[in-house]
């Protein structure tokens, strides 16, 4: 046993960097299961525990009126408690169900932080309890005051506010600073910073492409300081109800909709369908995005330790081959096969475990990283709890052994003889030798072209010499090429969806947000363009949230609704149409996935629900009464962009249906003859004096780019990291391979020496022959990289927010074929160097009958 | 030059010849003399047999003149000083100037017998493809093997694989024609066959030094002239009027 | 007394795509204790019936029965245990495994069958093991060398590694292939001693040895030279000792 061990030791001490570097491929695989099923753990118990422990409300119920004013808008907050609890005692059995409940106020309104125009959201909540007590948490949705202090018992009679983490980070805001909170521009001073569960991505809807602070700032008042900033003295806008734990959806939707009834029949309220956990914005999105890291941290590992089975199997089986003559002795002295079967087993089981060690403790140290790196790219303010997870630990290592087992055990089986003399006669040239005529070259006779014995006849018999031979070193090109390419090609087809977007899609040079809808955007747009200089086009869009439905899917699919003028001709977007051809303003033009989930075609219908003026209170700023509405539209384009969530009509036929007063919009699109950085800043800034009162954001299109860059960074981040390994995996995988292949027929490659060849002539075949099969392996490698592109992007990051055209770029093709080239002639130079270096006189002599 | 006389017909434009050749290695903390203090003159148009037992370094004494083994002393062939020349005009060397039949062979199993031989006329000379092909057709014509041309090594029985290999190593008009133990793989009967073609080489060009080694003294028998080698020296030299290989029996 | 008796022995393998005749018919006795010169040309047959008889290979036709087993039809299994217990080999390339020293390499052997005690008992006692593989190297007379890698010995101490490790099992059966045939003629001369010595008439061991070399067969009981796949001869002779022998 010990000479086994001491065997084992010393088979691995002379190879030891060709099986290092399979042990790294484990490694390598090992670090990504641990590190991402456990980063998913952590994660999934920080959200668990952040939702629980502030109470994360089960469902809201908003007035179906948002935003507006009336009384479907605003409901006393005194009559809505009894109306409630008449409810719970009404509905006995559903009364134990309810936790707890909370009337809020939220409404979207705008920020003046440091000088600067902000729009969000204000979240309001009562500093006393039921009881009329001061409490410092509300009973749902509660949070975590990361600096500052709560509110104190005499806040309800101040101008003080919490901020959000998000928007606290983006402003650099700290407690005792003053923000100006809605029109009328009031102070509140700042008491305190804090997350909250309902805001761990700052998102106001997950129809919002680039979840930004800038655009969505959230600011928590005392309940009856924000009904005296809104005017609403004594009103509520919006339920939260915390149900007991461990209710399904169904049922929590259920209760839902029942509270909603009784309310909305017994005493005539109207609220807009009540929204459950599992469809709140950011609970929904960050449950995708861990989900996200558990799909990744399975299918990888899956497709590395595969490659990993594959380079221990052609490692293995040949050096059995290599060592025949060791296993014929150990065997002619008594040794059985399944003795000298455990010996190599054992080989391929310290690999693994090696392997293994270190992708754990990679795993490990990657994990005290990721988790709190990610949780910081996404500005998420709880803090993971670092543990070291032992059944993932385990599961890690019993993984890593089993590929080991099953690298090492049947090539070994398959190779060793069953009889001393047979491995002792065996000869491997005659072993990796089919004797025949490729039919290549009687193809090639056939056209009259005869190779010479000296010229490409040799690299091309040895092409075909052995499939199993060539196999593998196709093999080898093809995990590196195709590896190589997925990674160019994520980052690619990225890269050029965000710029088709921009320098296609996005047809503008300058953008200017309102923060109120103006209703007199037309004059406003002939204003700029009479008075401003160099603005040679200028339209305007009218950008709201809408649900669009079908006949043909109960899907409700959330989507940016753009209102398009196009009275000069002039959209600010270029669509790119997968169907349909022209932009028609009476139809409606959706974004492919869209079109997808919902089953529908070019001229099919879909339904948008917009909302439609039932009362006007003021037009300057658009103030009104609305109700929701489902109007039909017929789609007359599908169109394949990087918005995916998107459906565009005419600005015309969405004021008609909303019975808007005037021309409203919220958007302003410009044109610039040559918009150089300075002439936009110069533009910007006499825009921003004209009519700054109401201006939200003037963006360059560069800037908006820039902000969706930075978002995608943790994505390039993770790409970027797969390409490394890829490119390590690749180089440690070819080297293997063709390093046995040289020694293969190192004495053949001695007597082409002997007889007289030259080393120039003698690399140039090797060269040749690794040339082809890495050509070969090239064009089945890309077709693998495409396959994996493809999987990884729409199955695994199944993005319909981001619509990324996926391709392999001719660029990707010739850097994966390089970049694997490169690793093959850097693994064909050592050994090819060691053989020219043979003592002849002993390696043409090397016994093998 | 100053050639030692060790029996033979002194002939200082004589083929080759060895002049105080030493050829010592290391292994294991053991030094080895394989070679002692060697000097030779061989003629061309003969066949020499060097006979010794194993470890009386014959083998050497054959790798060095086919320039795969390095050694100390001068070596010329045709009047070209080997053991002066780089490692490039070494391979010249062995590509134009020696045939080599190994023990084992070593025919390149990815080609045929006729490809075989091609192989080696390619190398050595700038002939045109047809003449390559049309030489390469002779010769395994005169080892006997016209009708197996086109079959692969592992097709071939090893006395087959060893006419390949003297054809090929004959079919580039070497100098000098080198064979290891040439029969050591073989069964009498094809081995008698390997060492008929041998001959028959010999006796068609007078203009070719053709040396053997071998262990068995019935095989030396075969030679015109016997050197015999024991420790690495020469124990002696004689000449002898050959026997026609298949009359031999061992 | 028949200790191994051979008939009709044939051997025929295919080599590549060629099929090769090694052993054509063979018929053989040989008695305990006697050593015997497998003697003949390179080609004749003499590796394969040695590997027959020390069940490293399997016949196509014909029988061999050693000590009144049946080798000719042992399944894989069986003959693995025929070659633990009854045969020690050694190699003309000396085939020491090149990753363990001197010592390890006669421990591996001795690893097999562990070291008979003088009360019967079998031990498989590292400790003892390895003394037992130190006296067998001290045979040779290599202790010094016992943490020597066969790449630092010369071909005769590695021949003379092989036979301890050939014979610290203690085999009944000594098969030797061609052990001197990558020897100068002193050192072989001196492993031929050896074996001499250590397999001795009084161990009342079997030794088979396979050479080209006509100036070893002197050294034998019994001279069986084959041709072509057949015995040729076979005679018995009184052995000269392998001090005497001179090639």
């Amino acid at each position: 046993m010990a000479k086994t061990v001491k065997n084992i030791y010393r088979a691995i001490n002379a190879n030891k960097f060709r099986l290092l570097t399979i042990s790294l491929v484990i490694a390598i695989g090992i670090t990504s299961f641990n590190g991402m099923i456990t980063a998913f753990v952590h994660m999934t118990r920080t959200y668990d525990t952040a939702f629980e422990d502030h109470n994360m409300a089960s469902f809201t119920m908003q007035t179906a009126n948002l935003g507006g004013s009336g009384e479907d808008a605003w409901i006393d907050y005194v009559n809505l408690t009894n109306f409630i609890n008449e409810f719970q005692e009404q509905e006995p059995e559903q009364e134990s169900l309810v936790k707890a409940y909370e009337l809020r106020i939220v409404y979207n309104t705008v920020f003046e932080i440091r000088g600067e125009k902000q729009t969000g959201q204000i979240v309001a909540m009562s500093t006393l309890d039921s009881q009329g007590n001061y409490r410092e948490q509300p009973d749902v949705n509660g949070y975590k005051i990361l600096s500052g202090t709560p509110y104190s018992e005499l806040s309800r009679y101040q101008n003080v506010c919490h901020i959000e983490a998000h928007l606290a980070e983006y402003w650099k805001l700290e407690p005792q600073e003053f923000i100006a909170i809605g029109d009328s521009r009031i102070p509140f001073e700042i008491v305190g910073v804090i997350g909250s569960p309902e805001f761990l991505i700052n998102q106001g809807s997950y129809a919002d492409i680039m979840p930004s602070p800038r655009r969505f700032g959230v600011v928590f008042l005392p309940l009856k300081a924000a009904q005296g900033l809104l005017g609403v003295e004594g009103k509520v806008n919006e339920i939260s109800v915390l149900l007991e734990d461990g209710l399904s959806k169904n049922r929590r939707e259920k209760i839902a909709s029942d509270l909603k009834l009784f309310l909305e029949t017994n005493y005539d309220l109207k609220f807009s369908a009540p929204i459950d956990i599992d469809n709140q914005p950011s609970y929904y999105l960050l449950r995708l995005d861990i989900e996200e890291a558990r799909e990744f941290g399975i299918v990888l590992p899956i497709i590395i330790l595969g490659m990993a089975i594959g380079g221990l199997y052609v490692l293995l089986s040949r050096m059995v081959v290599a060592e025949r003559k060791d296993i014929g002795v150990a065997q002619a002295l008594g040794y059985n096969r399944r003795t000298i079967i455990l010996q190599y087993l054992g080989i391929s089981m310290v690999i693994a475990i090696v392997g293994t060690l270190i992708g754990t403790l990679l795993g490990l140290w990657f994990l005290s990283y990721f988790s709190p790196l990610y949780v910081d790219m996404l500005s998420i303010p709880f803090t993971p709890e670092v543990t070291i997870e032992w059944p993932i630990v385990i599961s890690g290592i019993v993984i890593g052994i089993l590929t080991g087992l099953v690298g090492g055990y049947f090539p070994v089986r398959g190779s060793i003889q069953p009889l001393p003399a047979e491995s002792l006669r065996f000869d491997p040239s005659l072993h990796i030798t089919s004797g025949k005529i490729p039919l290549i070259e009687r193809v090639l006779k056939l056209f009259k072209i005869n190779l010479r014995a000296t010229g490409l006849k040799l690299p091309l018999r040895n092409l075909f010499r052995s499939k199993r031979r060539t196999f593998s070193s196709v093999f080898a090109i093809i995990v590196s090429v195709s590896l190589i390419s997925m990674a160019f090609g994520m980052i690619e087809s990225m890269n050029e969806s965000l710029t088709f977007y921009y320098d296609v899609s996005e047809d503008w040079d300058l953008r200017i947000d309102f923060s109120e809808i103006p209703t007199n955007t037309s004059q406003i747009a002939r204003t700029i363009k009479q008075n401003v200089e160099s603005v040679t086009d200028i339209t305007y869009h009218l950008l709201s949230g809408a649900i669009v439905t079908s006949l043909e899917s109960s899907q409700r699919k959330q989507v940016t609704v753009v209102g398009m003028n196009d009275s000069d001709g002039y959209l600010g977007h270029t669509f790119n149409f997968e169907a349909g051809d022209d932009w028609n303003p009476e139809g409606l033009v959706l974004s492919v996935p869209i079109a997808e989930a919902l089953h529908v075609g070019l001229h099919d219908e879909v339904f948008l629900e917009l909302p439609k003026l039932t009362k006007l209170v003021s037009t300057t700023p658009l103030r009104a009464h609305f109700e929701l509405v489902n109007i039909s539209f017929q789609i007359t384009g599908i169109i394949d962009e990087f918005n995916g969530l998107v459906a565009f009509v005419g600005l015309e036929n969405l004021i008609t249906v909303s019975n808007f007063p005037g021309e409203p919009a919220n958007t302003i699109l410009l044109k610039i003859e040559d918009p150089t950085p300075e002439r936009l800043d110069m533009i910007r800034e006499e825009i921003l004096a004209k009519y700054g009162y109401n201006v939200r954001n003037i963006a360059t299109k560069a800037e908006q780019k820039g902000e969706l860059l930075e978002l995608m960074d943790l994505l390039y981040n993770i790409i970027y990291i797969v390409a490394i390994f890829a490119v390590i995996l690749s180089c440690a995988i070819v080297y293997n391979t063709i390093y046995i292949s040289l020694q293969e027929q190192q004495r053949e490659i001695a007597t082409l020496l002997t007889i007289g060849t030259n080393n120039r002539k003698l690399i140039r075949n090797i060269t040749v022959e690794n040339t082809v099969i890495t050509l070969v392996g090239t064009v089945f490698g890309l077709i693998f990289g495409w396959i994996m592109l493809w999987f990884f992007m729409r199955v695994i990051l199944d993005m319909e927010f981001f619509r990324i055209k996926l391709f392999i770029s001719n660029n990707t093709i010739f850097i994966s074929f390089i970049m694997t080239y490169i690793g093959v002639l850097i693994a064909q130079y050592f050994p090819l160097r060691r053989t020219l270096n043979l003592n002849l006189a002993e390696a043409t002599k090397e016994r093998v009958v | 030059m100053h050639v030692v006389d060790q029996g033979i017909k002194i002939r200082l434009e004589g083929m080759v010849t060895l002049e105080n050749v030493n050829r010592v290695y290391h292994m294991g903390g053991h030094t080895i003399h394989a070679l002692k203090d060697i000097s030779l003159s061989l003629e061309t148009g003969k066949l020499v047999v060097v006979l010794g037992p194993s470890g009386s370094g014959k083998t050497t004494l054959l790798n060095v003149l086919g320039a795969i083994d390095k050694c100390d002393g001068k070596i010329t062939v045709s009047n070209l000083e080997i053991t002066r020349l780089n490692k490039k005009q070494l391979t010249k060397y062995r590509r134009e100037k020696c045939g080599f039949i190994f023990q084992f062979f070593n025919l390149l199993p990815v080609y045929n017998a006729l490809e075989n031989v091609e192989y080696a006329i390619e190398l050595a000379s700038k002939l045109s493809r047809k003449e390559v092909t049309k030489r390469a057709t002779d010769y395994l014509r005169k080892v006997g093997l016209f009708e197996k041309r086109y079959l692969f090594p592992s097709q071939l029985s090893g006395g087959e694989q060893q006419r390949v290999a003297a054809a090929r190593a004959m079919a580039k008009n070497p100098e000098l024609l080198l064979c290891d133990e040439p029969t050591g793989e073989l069964s009498v009967t094809e081995g008698k066959q390997v060492l008929t073609v041998i001959q028959n080489m010999v006796k068609e060009r007078p203009d070719v030094l053709t040396v053997l080694v071998t262990h068995n003294q019935k095989i030396a028998q075969i030679g015109d002239v016997i050197v015999r080698l024991r420790s690495g020296e020469v124990d002696s030299i004689e000449e002898q009027s050959p026997i026609p290989a298949e009359k031999l029996s061992w | 007394m028949v200790f191994i008796e051979i008939s009709d022995l044939s051997k025929a393998y295919m080599l590549g795509e060629t099929k090769t005749v090694a052993l054509n018919g063979v018929d053989l006795e040989i008695n305990k204790g006697e050593l015997v010169i497998l003697y003949g040309p390179s080609g004749a047959g003499k590796t394969t019936l040695l590997n027959m008889i020390g069940g490293l290979d399997i016949p196509s036709s014909g029988t061999i029965t050693v000590d009144e087993i049946p080798v000719s039809t042992l399944s894989a299994k069986w003959l693995t245990t025929y070659r633990k217990q009854k045969i020690g080999v050694v190699f003309q390339f000396f085939n020491l495994l090149s990753r363990m020293n001197t010592l390890e390499n006669i421990e591996y052997a001795i690893d097999l069958i562990g070291v008979k005690q003088t009360d019967g008992s079998t031990s498989f006692n590292g400790k003892i093991i390895r003394e037992k593989a130190q006296e067998y190297l001290e045979k040779v007379g290599l202790k010094d060398r016992m943490h020597h890698f066969p790449a630092q010995l010369s071909g005769g101490e590695q021949q003379r590694v092989s036979i301890a490790r050939a014979l610290a099992k203690e085999p009944e059966i000594l098969l030797a292939d061609e052990p001197t045939g990558n020897l100068d003629y002193k050192i072989g001369r001196n492993v031929l001693e050896i074996m001499e010595v250590m397999t001795g008439k009084a161990q009342n061991r079997t030794v088979i040895i396979v050479t080209h070399n006509p100036a070893i067969c002197p050294l034998g009981d019994r001279v069986v030279r084959l041709s072509d796949g057949k015995v040729a001869e076979n005679y018995t002779q009184k052995y000269t000792p392998a001090k005497e022998l001179y090639w």
